[in-house]
């Protein structure tokens, strides 16, 4: 499949971006590309412009200070972040969620500013245009009126399964955003994320993601990314959850959990977290965690993996993921 | 020094330089001045009658250049069941559909332009007019009294039927000690080779037309292009430039031939079509998804009394070949185990679906997975052990099948004992902690088909012609096609071995172009070692005796005291006296000024060839068989279900491996495809859509999933192979996933019977027997 004709624009600085957005209509940014791209090809984005910001330095820095905390450019590659010698001890989950993404090769190409505004996915909508336009009628996602995953279904019920989200959850992490005008916002990365199908996130088309921020966390914390997928290369997660844990004298000070691959969104779950935060860590504990994970997901079918397993897989890749939080905070 | 001095060792193959610089080049490759690109436009319903097809629009487009219809193409459908006495009826697709579309991706128009965008615009302005049938969707919908009939000549939607009965059932059952049945189901997989399906057609004002296709085929190709659009076969050129993989989809006549080669006609220029992964995936074949109902009844010590087996299949829209697909699932049951009874009753329903046909492991994947499993847990019913059982049975070297399979030779029990070996057996086998476990499983293949579907009269199975240069060097010609196995390099092995040369270098392979190499039926049924690699053989010991001939005039020797070996010819036991076979060939020039070209063929034995029987199930099919065993180690977590492999020791019996690491190669290569469909691969439609169209949906491993593979060569010496060597590229496709599946099934105590083990499937069977 070939790429529908577009023009090319290039970026060369964060205020080039801004102006380029506004001068231009339908024009869409290409960072590493390994989204964007494929979409392209199969025409579910025709875009006329493409700016290309991979020349844009600044976005490319990762900096860390104790104080400061993390900051990653937009465009810092998902290679990058997950090979992060400050990244990998004291942001685990993030490293380890980069790290699990796609392939070697995509993860030399795609960015972290990329993959935490990646769209939902669904077996009907992620095809080609030979194959959707054949389709006898549309979907929610296509500007139709009804959904194909479940029948009756009154929305769109496309899954949002990108890895890095979670962990960021998990970390407390915020983004920073440009806006249309060139002012910059900053918000919590959960507030990112409209938990709708349709569009996923609240970026407007004139937004991009400028930065990515962490605070350094307190002492005694640990953090885990876990991912079940078909293969362990390529496949998005089955499901992903991510826990950061802060441990003091055997005793959970704080803890925030998040889960990926079950909605229209990565999910935060405030139930599981109650129950460990200000008390012992014993495997009892974790235990009943992941049972409230259990109770608080519920996951949307998707293709060949049914709500049953996936409500299971949670269960357990939440109780792992605190566990292995919980051994790196001691 | 050993006995030979080329073969087994090993050789670094004649493409690799190409392949790893990259200028290898494939049929999509090829660029010819005036191309266009040709795109197909497919059916978006599953069953529907063609009222009308309206180009004008098509053709009114800027860069049009052609539009073809299946008006624009003869009467004769395309299609490999070609030969008599087979009803013609068995061909039942057109290159572009006439009359009815079958299947979503069934092909109905096509159009050749100056660019790929303007092709993709034409496909929409073609306007077609459907009247739409009830569709079909599975065996149950198919084999209703009342269903429609997906092809008119066709009742109760049964494409192919095939059933026997050697021996006596139903004393045999009563004689046995223990009766299992059970019933297992097997899934769509595609063949996923790394190159879609590709042409570059060119049409000449002589009225000839060449392709380069990427295809197993040749030979069948250049008839069914020449029927379809209506020229004489000598007409028609065809030449496989480099293929990269075909694995069973690439022996077939895909409508991409045919009507490029109409699309050059049409238009007066090359015209070059390559299909995407989407439509590669969606509308070629794929393999036969079967239900398998098996009864086995045994002796008290596991001795084989008789199998019962019941197939259904869904074969989809169209007819593929799967009359040999069926009929071999029946008869590949005859080993590795002597069965003295057997029932066998099996079909293939049409449904509007995209359609199956040949894979890897042809035919033999399906109720290979259900005896490995059967075999398992009778030896644990009957407190046997699973390696003791497959021994008893065995069948060896010298044996003839009940329905007359002639076994040259076996290396059943070796590939058995190295394969467990490799696995640690006997300290790991029910001695693994929970979640932990090994198991294995056995196969059995043909080498060498002893008839062809297509041709009723070939001049040979397989022809080859060895030339010499100048300057001392050979050309061998060959209509073999080398599709990625490496068989080129193989050849050029075997026949400088025979010659005597000093290494490949002195010979070069000139392969598959119909119009200037012998005739080859091409790459199926594991035939290309036997066939191929016997003519090969038989080409290079001709001219040997010519260049011996020539020496012992020069040498004044006689000719039974010379010997030629490592490009020299001796007199036998005084190495002084010799002269190179470079000089033999230039003196054999100036002396007899006479050609040196000699004709190497090879015909698999004639009582292979006999189909007499075939009713009855009994054919000796093949020129010979192998053998093999593999035993795999997996690691299953109980919590999420997640199955991984973690090493196949892979024994295969491949007679004798002319070159060894192409055989380890090929081993590994089955591994990866096997284990693949055991434990991910699922091809899926939806009310016909095709729904797993690129490889993030259709789930082949990646390198990081692979297992380690342990390739074991297992050398039994085959009677009919040259220089003893049998298959070695599909066999060992044949017994990955039951080896898996046993696997699973000592490590955590479920077994799984239908494919592929999914961690859900295994998590379900995990809560269940716990009674959760």
């Amino acid at each position: 499949m070939r790429l529908p004709k577009f023009e090319y624009l290039e970026a060369k600085n964060v205020k080039d971006i801004t102006s380029l957005l506004k001068k231009n209509k339908e024009a869409v940014i290409v960072a590493g590309g390994t989204d964007i791209l494929p979409k392209m090809k199969q025409r579910i984005v025709t875009p006329k412009f493409v700016i290309n910001v991979t020349k844009i330095e600044d976005l490319k820095k990762i900096e860390f200070g104790e104080k400061k905390g993390l900051a990653l450019g937009s465009l810092v590659t998902l290679d990058a972040v997950s090979k992060s010698k400050p990244v990998v001890e004291k942001f685990t989950a993030l490293a380890q969620a980069s790290g699990r993404v796609a392939s070697s090769q995509i993860r030399n190409m795609g960015t972290i500013g990329g993959n935490i505004s990646i769209e939902s996915m669904c077996m009907y909508y992620n095809q080609s245009h030979e194959w959707r336009k054949g389709r006898p009628h549309l979907c929610f996602k296509l500007g139709g009126d009804r959904c194909f995953v479940a029948k009756g279904s009154k929305e769109c019920l496309a899954l949002f399964q990108a890895d890095t989200p979670p962990a960021l959850i998990a970390l407390g992490a915020k983004v920073t955003i440009v806006d249309g005008t060139g002012k910059e916002k900053v918000i919590d990365i959960e507030k990112f994320y409209t938990q709708k199908s349709k569009k996923v996130n609240i970026l407007k088309a004139t937004d991009f993601v400028k930065q990515i921020q962490i605070p350094t966390p307190p002492k005694g914390t640990g953090s885990c990314y876990l991912k079940m997928a078909q293969r362990e290369a390529i496949d998005y997660p089955v499901a992903g959850a991510a826990a950061c844990v802060t441990v003091s004298g055997g005793k959970c000070k704080n803890a925030r959990i998040a889960v990926t691959a079950i909605g229209g969104g990565p999910l935060r779950l405030k139930n599981a977290e109650e129950i460990l935060i200000g008390n012992t860590i014993t495997d009892e504990l974790i235990e009943k965690a992941a049972d409230a994970a259990y109770e608080k997901v519920r996951p949307m079918p998707h293709f060949n993996i049914s709500v049953w397993y996936k409500r299971k897989l949670i269960r357990v890749l939440v109780k792992r993921s605190i566990k292995q939080a919980c051994n790196k905070a001691v | 020094m050993g006995k030979y001095s080329i073969i087994g060792k090993r050789q670094v193959r004649t493409d690799s330089a190409a392949k790893v610089t990259g200028s290898a080049k494939f049929a999509g490759d090829f660029i010819l001045p005036g191309m266009l690109v040709g795109k197909i436009l497919r059916s978006p319903l599953p069953h529907a009658r063609i009222l009308n097809i309206d180009k004008s629009k098509a053709l009114k487009l800027k860069g049009v250049r052609a539009v073809a219809t299946g008006k624009d193409i003869t009467d004769i459908p395309h299609g490999t069941m070609r030969v008599d006495p087979l009803p013609a009826i068995l061909r039942d697709k057109y290159s572009l559909a006439k009359e009815k579309v079958r299947f979503i991706g069934d092909e109905v128009a096509a159009v050749a332009a100056t660019d790929e965008d303007i092709a993709m615009e034409a496909l929409e302005l073609i306007k077609v007019e459907y009247e739409e049938l009830p569709a079909l969707f599975d065996i149950w919908e198919a084999m209703k009294p009342d269903a429609i009939r997906i092809h008119e000549n066709f009742p109760g939607n049964i494409s192919t039927m095939t059933t026997f009965h050697l021996g006596d059932i139903e004393k045999a059952f009563a004689e046995s000690d223990y009766i299992l049945e059970d019933k297992y189901e097997t899934q769509r997989t595609h063949h996923s080779y790394l190159e879609p399906h590709a042409v570059t057609a060119e049409y000449y004002p002589s009225g000839d037309v060449a392709l380069w296709s990427s295809t197993q085929t040749p030979f069948y190709d250049k008839v069914c292009i020449a029927e379809t659009i209506g020229i004489p076969v000598n007409k028609v050129r065809v030449i496989k430039p480099h293929v990269g993989g075909g694995f069973g989809a690439k022996g077939e006549v895909h409508t991409l031939f045919p009507i490029s080669a109409l699309l050059s006609r049409m238009s007066g220029k090359p015209v070059t079509i390559s299909y995407t992964r989407e439509e590669d995936i969606s509308t070629t074949t794929r393999r036969h998804p079967t239900i398998i109902e098996q009864k086995i009844g045994v002796k008290k010590d596991g001795r084989i009394m008789a199998f019962d087996s019941k197939i259904l299949a869904d074969g989809g829209a169209y007819q593929s070949v799967s009359m040999i697909s069926i009929f071999v699932m029946g008869v590949f049951q005859h080993g590795p185990y002597k069965l003295p009874n057997f029932r066998f009753d099996a079909r293939r329903f049409y449904t509007n679906k995209p359609y199956c046909g040949a894979q890897r492991g042809h035919g033999a994947i399906q109720p290979r997975f259900v005896i490995e499993s059967m075999m398992d847990i009778i030896a644990e019913n009957l407190n046997l052990d699973p390696i003791e059982i497959r021994k008893i049975n065995a069948l060896k070297a010298g044996d003839t099948t009940m329905n007359n399979f002639k076994i040259r030779s076996c290396g059943h029990i070796e590939s058995l004992d190295t394969a467990s070996e490799g696995i640690g057996w006997k300290k790991n086998w029910k001695k693994l902690p929970h979640g932990k476990g090994v198991g294995l499983a056995c196969n059995f293949f043909a080498s060498g088909p002893g008839f062809s579907q297509f041709y009723t009269n070939p001049p040979s199975h397989s022809g080859v012609n060895i030339t010499t240069e100048e300057d001392g060097t050979f050309l061998l010609y060959t209509g073999s096609s080398d599709i990625g196995q490496g068989s080129e390099t193989a050849l050029a092995m075997i026949a400088a071995e025979e010659i005597g040369l000093s290494g490949i270098d002195q010979l070069k392979v000139i392969a598959a172009d119909t119009a200037t190499t012998p005739l080859d039926l091409g790459t199926y049924g594991s035939r290309l070692i036997v066939c191929a690699g016997n003519a090969a053989k038989m080409a290079a010991f001709k001219i040997k005796e010519e260049l011996i001939e020539t020496a012992a005039e020069m040498l004044e020797a006689n000719k039974e005291d010379l010997e030629a070996r490592e490009g020299g010819i001796y007199v036998k036991g005084n190495p002084e006296k010799g002269i190179t076979i470079k000089q033999a060939v230039k003196t054999r020039f100036q002396i007899k000024r006479i050609p040196l070209t000699t004709v190497g063929y090879y015909n698999p034995p004639v009582d292979t060839g006999d189909v007499s029987g075939f009713a009855e199930g009994k054919v000796s099919l093949a020129a010979t068989w192998s053998f093999g065993c593999h035993a795999a180690e997996v690691d299953v977590d109980e919590e999420t279900g997640v199955v991984k492999v973690k090493k196949v020791a892979a024994a295969h019996d491949c007679g004798f491996a002319i070159n060894p690491p192409a055989v380890e190669g090929q081993i590994e290569g089955c591994v990866s495809m096997t284990f693949g469909q055991a434990t991910c691969e699922d091809y899926r439609t939806e009310k016909g859509w095709s729904m797993t169209n690129s490889f993030l949906d259709y789930k082949i491993p990646t390198s990081e999933d692979m297992p380690e593979v342990q390739s074991i060569i297992v050398e039994s010496i085959d009677s009919e192979g040259p220089f003893g060597a049998k298959e070695a590229s599909e066999g060992a496709n044949i017994p990955t996933i039951p080896a898996i599946a046993n696997a699973v099934y000592y490590a955590t105590g479920v077994r799984i019977k239908d494919l592929p083990i999914t961690p859900e499937k295994v998590l379900r069977a995990l809560e269940k027997k716990g009674g959760k």
